[in-house]
């Protein structure tokens, strides 16, 4: 039954796709082909890596308009991705008692481990997704991709560590909250040292122009590529201790 | 906490070329940045998959490693793709699960032979005990209850291979 079904659904969306790539395409039913580049396209094509006055120095024309013609968008949201973390430290965050509680309660939980075959992939493959992350991060600035993009990808390295390992393999290993909200500030540093340098250098907010050539976005990408990552990553380490264990914790709270 | 204790050369390989690879050119800009990016990561968790760097560099590793890659899938995928082919029109199948004792020592090696066997149609390996010396295989055709021939037939030449890469 169920089997049926997936492939009806997969088969209509197969048909969907065709119908619509051939309309698009071959009859040029959205007029996409005859329809001229409009204006503001055009202007970001010609200024986006120019020696003119309204440049960005970004070969790359979406990371131009993420962290330029856009920048206050893209600070904002930066703003809200901090807000969350806040948000999740303030609610959920242990004090140092509580921690050294939850590292007992843990000892005493029946360790599951995943088998051989699992963890010794996953710790290949993991190493992969970080030099992965980091060129995605480090080319946002020449190919699509950027800060963002390559902290999601860094994120995805954390969560297949929880779901191998877990939390406390990091933290045997010396890699606490604090570490993480370390690198998470010196990545919001970045971006905010960035936005707000113009200012004491005689221009105006968001105008980044600091570093030469090419590399004009390439400090705001490390910037959110370090915010992104490690800003996930704490997220994790807080929300990754078992449920059973914060309750009972929070229950002696309110004893 | 000593960093330097930690580095890996085998480890800064693996990332240094992942980076490369996948960013797809190597200019100036590319090896500096994939340098440091490896850099760090091989000094925070170096240990973490290269135990022994003296033997990342040894070349004897190495060719047999291609040996085996071009055997396993140019003679031995070969092979099984027809075997199972045949049986799937026969339909003369003897499925069962079989035990499988594994003579190699590090947990790459182990790895390989699992993976091969898992790669191979007809051969899927179920489950690794905790101490990584049986393997749970499940067969298609469970020809023989004998260890030796179940070896022979499921494992054939991975482990002597894996042993020569890793062990």
């Amino acid at each position: 039954m169920t089997v049926k079904r997936d492939t009806a659904v997969a088969l209509s969306f197969l048909l969907a796709f065709l119908v619509l790539s051939y309309a698009v395409v071959e009859k040029d039913v959205m007029g996409l082909s005859k329809n001229p580049l409009r204006p503001l396209g055009e202007f970001y094509l010609g200024h986006a890596f120019a020696s003119g006055e309204l440049t960005s120095h970004s070969p790359e024309v979406v990371t131009a308009i993420v962290w330029n013609y856009r920048g206050f968008d893209t600070l904002f949201e930066t703003f809200v991705f901090f807000l969350a973390i806040m948000g999740t430290l303030s609610v959920l965050r242990l004090r140092e008692g509580q921690e050294r509680m939850v590292r007992d309660m843990e000892r005493v939980e029946p360790h599951r481990h995943m088998d051989l075959i699992v963890r010794v992939i996953t710790r290949l493959v993991l190493l992969m997704i970080i030099g992965i992350s980091a060129s995605i991060a480090l080319h946002g600035h020449l190919t699509p991709g950027g800060g963002f993009q390559g902290g999601s990808a860094m994120a995805v390295a954390s969560l297949l560590l929880f779901a191998v390992f877990s939390k406390f393999t990091l933290e045997r290993r010396g890699l606490t909250l604090r570490h993480t909200l370390g690198a998470y500030a010196v990545g919001i540093a970045i971006i905010l040292l960035t936005v707000y340098a113009p200012l004491a250098l005689g221009g105006r907010f968001l105008q980044i122009n600091l570093l030469p050539g090419e590399l004009g976005l390439f400090d705001l990408d490390v910037g959110e590529y370090l915010a992104v990552s490690f800003g996930f990553l704490s997220v994790f380490l807080i929300l990754g201790v078992s449920e059973w264990i914060f309750r009972r914790i929070l229950r002696g709270e309110v004893r | 906490m000593k960093p330097f204790g930690r580095f890996s050369a085998g480890t800064f390989l693996l990332v240094f070329l992942t980076y490369i690879f996948y960013t797809g050119s190597a200019t100036g800009y590319d090896v500096i940045t994939g340098t440091l990016v490896a850099l760090v990561v091989s000094l925070l968790v170096g240990r973490w998959v290269v135990e022994d760097d003296r033997k990342v560099f040894q070349p004897r590793r190495w060719l047999s490693a291609i040996i085996f890659f071009l055997r396993y899938f140019v003679v031995e995928e070969t092979r099984t793709h027809v075997d199972v082919a045949k049986r799937v029109f026969t339909l003369r199948t003897r499925p069962g699960i079989v035990r499988i004792p594994l003579d190699v020592k590090s947990d790459y090696a182990r790895v390989l032979v699992a993976n091969s066997i898992t790669n191979t149609p007809g051969t899927v390996v179920v489950d690794i005990t905790d101490d990584g010396k049986y393997l749970y295989v499940h067969w298609i055709d469970v020809s023989s209850l004998d260890e030796g021939e179940i070896k022979r037939n499921v494992v054939s030449y991975f482990e002597d291979y894996a042993g020569r890469m890793f062990d």
